[in-house]
C-alpha cells in the first residue's frame, strides 16, 4: 500500500458516486462539474427553454443523489442512470403541465419563460441556422426528436440512448437515421454563404 | 467506433473505403448529399456547443449546503492524502463471521441444557400418561354404570301422575333401598338436574342402594324418572 493523492479527475463516475455516498465533498464537486452543464442544457431543451425551471430540476436531481445515493445501481452506467432520471422528471413535468394547461383556459405558460438571458446569437449566420433548425425540429415527431437530441446535444451513444429510453439499439439507430436525414433534408437549402 | 455520422464528419467522400462507403450509404445517396450532410453536422456541432448552458453558481452553493447538512461531521480536505488501497470487497464466509460464532455457541449451550433436562421431562410425560390412563378408566366405569341404570320400560303410563306425599309414605316400606337424597324444590326437570351435577354443582338428587354400595361407585346423580324406577317395587 502506498499513499497517494486521490486523483478525482481520473475516477469514473461510478467511483465518484461511491465516494460521494461516503461524504466526500470533492467527489461530489467533480461529479457536479461533469454533469451540471449537460444536464442544465438537457433540462432547458426539454422544458421549453425555461432556465429557472432547468436549474430547479438540476438542483432536485443532485439533491436526490446526495440524500439517496443508493438509488443509483452501481452496476449500471451513471450517465445512463442520470439521464433516465432526468428524462422521467421531464415526463412528470409534462403531465403536470398538461393538467395545469387544462385549468388555465388554454394559456400556454411556456410563452413567458423563454430564456432571454443569454443572447449569444448575434451572428446572423447562426441565428438563421437556429431558426431553420428549430423550425424543422418542431415538425419532427417526439420519438425521433428525443433520440436525435440525446445523440447530438447530450452526446449519448446509441446504447446509452437505448438504455435511457428503454428501447432497443436497433430502434435507436433507425430513429436517429430518420431524424438526421429529415433534418439534413430540411436544411439542405441553408447555405452559410448566403448569410454573408 | 466508426459510425456513419463520424465518418461523414471526419472524412471526405474520396477518402472512404468500400466498407465505409457502404456504411455511409445508409445516410446519404451520393457525394452531393454526403457534402450536405457533412455541412449539416458541422453546423449542428457549433449549434449544440452554443446551446450548452452553464447553471448559476447559486445552484452549486445550495447543493453544497445540502451536502454539508447530509454529512455534517466530514470536513473538506482539498489536498488531503489518502490511502490508495484498491477498492476490493473482501469476501467473508458466513462461518467466519463473529455473529455466526456467537449463534453457534448459543445453539450448543441450548442443546446441552436440553439434554440434561430431558430425563425429568421424560418422567413428567410418563406421569401424564398414567394420569390419562386412570382418568380414562374412571370415565369408562362411569359410562358403564350410567348405562346400567338406564330405564328399560316406561315408568308411568301416559295418564298416570305421581303424588309426592304418597311417595314419601311408601319410601319407608321399601326394604331393599335407602333414600339418602333430597329433591331440590327449584329443580324442575330431570335434564337440568343431571347437567348441574355434571358441572360440579351441589348434587340435587342421590340414590344409594345396597346393591350400589356393594358393587360400584355410589352417590350418582340421577333424575327423578330413574328414581321412580328404583321405587317401582313399592308401587
Amino acid at each position: 500500500m502506498r499513499l497517494l493523492r486521490k486523483e478525482y479527475s481520473t475516477m469514473t463516475d461510478e467511483q465518484l458516486v461511491i465516494a460521494l455516498a461516503g461524504g466526500d465533498q470533492r467527489a461530489f464537486d467533480h461529479l457536479y462539474n461533469r454533469y451540471a452543464r449537460p444536464l442544465t442544457s438537457y433540462f432547458m431543451r426539454m422544458l421549453w427553454r425555461d432556465r429557472e425551471k432547468a436549474e430547479d430540476f438540476l438542483h432536485d436531481l443532485f439533491t436526490k443523489l446526495i440524500h439517496r445515493p443508493e438509488l443509483f445501481d452501481t452496476t449500471r452506467s451513471f450517465k445512463t442512470w442520470v439521464y433516465s432520471v432526468a428524462n422521467n422528471m421531464c415526463k412528470n413535468e409534462y403531465k403536470k403541465q398538461e393538467i395545469r394547461k387544462n385549468t388555465l383556459n388554454g394559456l400556454d405558460s411556456s410563452y413567458a419563460v423563454a430564456d432571454q438571458s443569454k443572447n449569444t446569437f448575434n451572428e446572423v449566420h447562426h441565428a438563421l441556422f437556429k431558426k431553420q433548425f428549430d423550425k424543422q425540429l418542431v415538425l419532427l415527431d417526439q420519438k425521433h426528436k428525443e433520440v436525435f437530441e440525446m445523440r447530438h446535444f447530450d452526446g449519448l451513444s446509441m446504447k446509452e440512448i437505448a438504455d435511457v429510453l428503454a428501447i432497443s439499439e436497433g430502434t435507436v439507430k433507425s430513429r436517429l437515421f430518420y431524424a438526421t436525414k429529415y433534418l439534413a433534408e430540411g436544411l439542405k437549402d441553408f447555405s452559410p454563404e448566403k448569410t454573408h | 467506433m466508426n459510425t456513419a455520422e463520424s465518418l461523414i464528419q471526419e472524412k471526405s467522400f474520396q477518402e472512404l473505403t468500400a466498407e465505409e462507403l457502404s456504411l455511409v450509404m445508409e445516410l446519404v445517396e451520393d457525394e452531393q448529399s454526403f457534402n450536405d450532410m457533412k455541412r449539416f453536422f458541422s453546423e449542428l456541432d457549433t449549434y449544440t456547443t452554443r446551446m450548452q448552458v452553464e447553471p448559476s453558481s447559486q445552484v452549486k452553493a445550495s447543493l453544497d449546503h445540502v451536502f454539508r447538512a447530509k454529512h455534517p461531521g466530514i470536513s473538506i480536505q482539498t489536498n488531503a492524502a489518502v490511502e490508495s488501497a484498491p477498492v476490493t470487497t473482501k469476501e467473508v464466509f458466513i462461518n467466519r463471521t463473529i455473529w455466526f460464532r456467537i449463534a453457534a455457541i448459543l445453539v450448543l449451550f441450548i442443546g446441552i441444557a436440553l439434554y440434561f433436562f430431558q430425563p425429568e421431562s421424560k418422567e413428567l410425560v410418563q406421569t401424564a400418561k398414567q394420569d390419562t390412563a386412570i382418568t380414562n378408566e374412571t370415565t369408562s366405569k362411569t359410562i358403564e354404570q350410567v348405562t346400567e341404570i338406564k330405564p328399560t320400560e316406561p315408568l308411568l303410563a301416559n295418564n298416570e301422575t305421581v303424588n309426592p306425599q304418597q311417595v314419601d309414605a311408601l319410601v319407608a316400606d321399601i326394604p331393599e333401598y335407602t333414600m339418602v337424597a333430597s329433591v331440590d324444590p327449584e329443580m324442575t326437570t330431570a335434564g337440568s338436574a343431571i347437567s348441574n351435577a355434571e358441572r360440579g354443582m351441589s348434587a340435587d338428587l342421590f340414590v344409594n342402594s345396597v346393591k350400589d354400595l356393594t358393587s360400584k361407585s355410589f352417590a350418582q346423580p340421577i333424575s327423578p324418572e330413574i328414581l321412580f324406577e328404583f321405587m317401582e317395587p313399592a308401587f
